[in-house]
């Protein structure tokens, strides 16, 4: 993204929650159709972008140690939910102790 | 360009709101960015072709149930709310959608034809056609042809 572009989009507003084993991220893109998003995970960044005949939007996010292949996302009704499944070394594990 | 003024009593803070939105719209400039958290309630974007107005409010989130459009004379409101939930289950880590609750009242030009006024949502946007009435073609009207005998 040039600066020119990045100057001239629109910052959605975005939620994030977590819970044991995903992030949860969901955006207000109103007016945004499937074809008009482009969403990339690269390098610990999450990138949103989406481009409508009238405005873009961008967003940029650092969001490490997601296990990159599982992320799906969701439109709806001007809605964007993408779901971040954590790595395996992030997840809580519970480490067993034995009577020595 | 046809115009909708805003109905209700305005505060300064209003003013702001309209200013804001006007420029917003016409993209001139972004002061947005300079309130980045105040929310001027949702954007609404006004156009219109030869056959009718178009009124789109962003309303991502909103369903049918969520919101009302009423016309009485020439206002036009539209009303509607979101609630913000938490997905269950889940923490916190950054919130800045809020909980929406919108009140937007649009005057409507004379030459709307009410009763045909249609709305629909797309993609999180509310669309709200207003069709003009036809216009009235002008008639020509008929000299009579009969001859008036002048009388003697």
């Amino acid at each position: 993204m040039t600066k020119k572009e990045c100057e001239m989009s629109i910052s959605p507003r975005v939620d994030i929650f977590e819970n044991d084993t995903t992030y949860k991220m969901i955006t207000d893109l109103p007016g945004v159709s499937v074809s008009e998003l482009d969403i990339r995970y690269e390098r610990n960044y999450l990138e949103l972008k989406a481009d409508t005949l009238n405005r873009s939007f961008y967003r940029r996010f650092h969001i490490p140690n997601v296990s990159d292949q599982e992320i799906s996302a969701e439109l709806k009704n001007g809605i964007l939910e993408i779901a971040l499944p954590k790595a395996a070394t992030v997840k809580a594990r519970v480490v067993p102790v034995t009577v020595g | 360009m046809f115009r909708f003024y805003p109905v209700h009593t305005q505060t300064p803070f209003d003013v702001i709101k309209e200013f804001q939105r006007n420029f917003e719209e016409f993209g001139l400039l972004r002061p947005a960015r300079l309130f980045e958290n105040v929310d001027f309630g949702p954007r609404v974007v006004k156009t219109e072709n030869e056959d009718t107005y178009q009124v789109t409010l962003e309303a991502p989130g909103i369903t049918k149930k969520d919101v009302s459009i009423t016309i009485e004379k020439d206002v036009l409101t539209i009303e509607g709310k979101r609630e913000q939930k938490i997905p269950e289950g889940f923490e916190v880590i950054r919130q800045e959608r809020n909980s929406l609750e919108f009140i937007r009242r649009l005057m409507v030009p004379e030459n709307v034809d009410q009763t045909s006024i249609t709305a629909r949502f797309e993609n999180g946007l509310l669309v709200i056609d207003l069709p003009k009435k036809p216009k009235e073609k002008p008639r020509r009207i008929e000299i009579n042809a009969v001859a008036i005998e002048e009388e003697e």
